[in-house]
């Protein structure tokens, strides 16, 4: 397991001659020399649509396994481990943000909150309090309406409320490493500052790391560094006949 | 636990498809039980029909045939008993009694029935069981009549009520230059004796005093008073029932009336003639148990496309449950989870159908066919038939399950629609 207090020594992510390609008729693969992050750096990579980021994201989170080439989270090698011990690495260590549809619709936002502690023991215990409390009170911190949290199904909610009960969702229990993919593009400038904010605010405090992926710039300045897919990976789409 | 959650929550989401498979299965079962309750009910009711008759016999013709005319009064005899061998098989010593019966005539669409008085000592059903009297007694008079409690409920019949019978099963031709007096009332028994009327042997010799092959004779018209000084000894019966004095003289008895040589006679055991039955039949009960059983498979198959074309609209939702730390194998313990629940859902469901269909149809079902279904819990057999329904609900869903899996493992965390 991957502790809060890594060693000066180890990043918080790094990857190291990594390559992978997708299976398929037009395979597109993705070649990274070297990427690593601090821990507790908050880091944007931009890149087109298309230039490989949720696949890199992928790797990151070791739902999918590089053909060759090492990815660690802190001091544990992705690549040493089983794939089911991969997703439970993953259950504790990491939290994850997509663009959008973040959550099942059909269970309230609370249990989404709720619901990776459930494959996560370890980081269920590192709570302070009752699992429901720390999760009312994460959702609290991010402005959500608490009423509108616990009755109804998550899919009433605006995108903006989902993008925030997905970052309560990533944030509880505080996993050293987050996964953002583009979580503000479904957003509107106005939702999307304040969202920037209140995901800041939450991984300060949490002390984790942050990845965000994104193809928009602007939102450079508030990262402590942006790198351009560009510089880091070399990607090609093959095209087969 | 989570995960059922989870399950429950995604079936709710999508209600009305799920509604609609939990209901299609739900009456695939009530079907397949129903078939199954009226097949063991029809048996039951056939088997309880008769008991404690050691043998029957009637004219030489097939075994099944002779007990289906004899005992439920279904189909007719193509030949009858001469009262002569009737009477020198009586007179042997194994015989301990011997009821005869005489069909033939009708009343009303009901059969009518001569026999003797002692009838209603020795028919027996339902394990041993004897006809009892609602009201009135067993016939005094020639004319006296005993109905079944169907017919003095389908025809309103009450004591001292006229009956006319008339000749032959189907004809318009009446005796009704003899009318019948309602003497007896019997008791509801569930078996073929409910349906019939019953006369002396001798009253049905009476009414046929004055026809011949069929038809009355012209002008003739012998008055009740002469008939009933005549001596009216039947010519023929049409079978009888026997008991032995001992149960090892059974098959004795049946060969010695089965190579009687003035006439060829049959003499059956009625539970072996049952088991014949039940082969001839048989064919059609598998039959019909093999369709009905491919119906609810049919309903399970339905359940998995369901399952299937759902499939690709929830593949973001397992990229979620994947991106949280979800197994593949998760995702498809989920998808077999929310399987099971409908199958369950709908066992449950289509038993509470049958028993509220057989609540409502049990009467009519006894009316009509005089067909008893018993609302008994459900059977062992019956339980295991179900479990064997959950297990095949589950095993169909494996292949959608199988698909989530591999597309939980393919897509990644970007799901490519
Ligand atoms: N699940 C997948 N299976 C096969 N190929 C994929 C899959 N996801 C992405 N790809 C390939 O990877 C390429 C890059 O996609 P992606 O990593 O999603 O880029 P981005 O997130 O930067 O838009 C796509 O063009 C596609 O060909
Ligand atoms: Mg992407």
């Amino acid at each position: 397991m991957a502790t809060q207090d890594n060693k000066d020594t180890s990043f918080a992510l790094e990857l190291a001659g990594v390559k992978y390609q997708w299976p398929g008729k037009q395979p597109f693969s993705i070649a990274i020399e070297r990427f690593a992050i601090e821990p507790g750096e908050r880091v944007l990579l931009l890149g087109e649509s298309g230039s490989g980021k949720s696949t890199l994201l992928s790797l990151v989170c070791g739902i999918i396994l590089p053909d060759s080439g090492t990815i660690s989270i802190g001091e544990t090698k992705l690549n040493d481990l089983s794939s089911s011990a991969r997703d439970r690495f993953r259950a504790e260590n990491i939290g994850v943000i997509f663009q959008m549809f973040n959550l099942l619709p059909n269970l309230t936002p609370l249990d989404n909150v709720l619901l990776p502690l459930h494959f996560a023991p370890a980081r269920r215990a590192r709570l302070q309090e009752p699992a429901r409390d720390a999760a009312l009170s994460i959702m609290e911190k991010l402005g959500l309406p608490l009423e509108a949290m616990i009755g109804s199904p998550a899919s009433r909610l605006s995108v903006g409320q989902q993008q925030r009960v997905a970052v309560a969702r990533a944030l509880i229990g505080q996993p050293s490493l987050i996964i953002a993919d583009e979580p503000t593009s479904a957003l509107d400038t106005k939702t999307r500052s304040t969202f920037m904010q209140l995901l800041f605010a939450q991984v300060v405090s949490a002390g984790s790391t942050l990845l965000m992926v994104s193809h928009d710039a602007s939102l450079a300045s508030e990262f402590d560094r942006a790198v351009s897919m560009s510089e880091i990976a070399e990607t090609s789409q093959m095209v087969l006949a | 636990m989570i995960l059922l959650r989870v399950a429950m929550r995604s079936l709710l989401g999508r209600r009305i498809t799920v509604a609609l498979t939990v209901f299609t299965i739900a009456l695939s079962i009530a079907l397949l039980f129903g078939v199954e309750k009226t097949r063991v009910g029809a048996r039951t009711s056939f088997a309880d029909t008769i008991s404690d008759t050691d043998l029957i016999m009637g004219a030489r013709s097939g075994s099944v045939q002779l007990l289906l005319y004899s005992v439920f009064r279904i189909g007719n005899a193509t030949n009858n008993v001469s009262w002569q061998s009737y009477q020198e098989i009586v007179d042997r010593p194994e015989v301990e009694w011997a009821v005869p019966i005489s069909l033939g005539d009708s009343h009303r669409g009901y059969r009518v029935m001569g026999t003797t008085a002692e009838y209603f000592d020795r028919y027996r059903y339902r394990g041993g069981r004897q006809l009892e009297f609602a009201e009135g007694e067993p016939f005094d008079d020639l004319f006296d009549a005993i109905i079944g409690a169907d017919v003095a409920q389908a025809l309103e019949y009450q004591l001292g009520d006229d009956i006319i019978v008339a000749h032959g099963l189907a004809s318009f031709s009446a005796h009704d230059d003899h009318p019948f007096k309602v003497a007896g009332i019997l008791e509801k028994t569930g078996t073929p004796v409910d349906r019939t009327v019953i006369v002396s042997l001798e009253a049905i010799e009476a009414i046929h005093v004055d026809w011949q092959g069929g038809a009355q004779i012209l002008g003739q018209s012998t008055s009740a008073d002469v008939l009933r000084q005549m001596k009216l000894t039947p010519k023929a019966i049409t079978a009888a029932m026997l008991g032995v004095n001992s149960k090892l003289q059974i098959f004795q008895l049946q060969r010695a009336i089965n190579e009687y040589r003035q006439e060829p006679l049959l003499a059956i055991l009625p539970g072996v003639a049952l088991q014949e039955l039940w082969e001839i039949v048989g064919v059609a009960e598998t039959a019909l148990a093999a369709v009905s059983a491919m119906v609810v498979f049919t309903a399970l198959i339905g359940m998995m496309a369901m399952i299937f074309s759902g499939l690709n609209e929830r593949r973001r939702e397992m990229a979620i449950l994947r991106s949280i730390g979800a197994r593949p194998s998760t995702v498809f313990t989920l998808l077999l989870m929310e399987a099971a629940a409908m199958t369950l859902a709908g066992i449950v469901f289509g038993i509470a159908i049958l028993y509220t269909i057989l609540w409502i149809v049990r009467p009519i079902i006894d009316a009509r066919f005089g067909l008893y279904l018993p609302l008994e819990p459900l059977d062992l057999r019956e339980w295991k038939l179900l479990g064997l329904i959950a297990i095949t609900g589950a095993l169909v869903s494996i292949a959608p399950a199988i698909r989530a899996y591999r597309l939980s493992l393919a897509d990644g965390m970007s799901i490519r629609m």
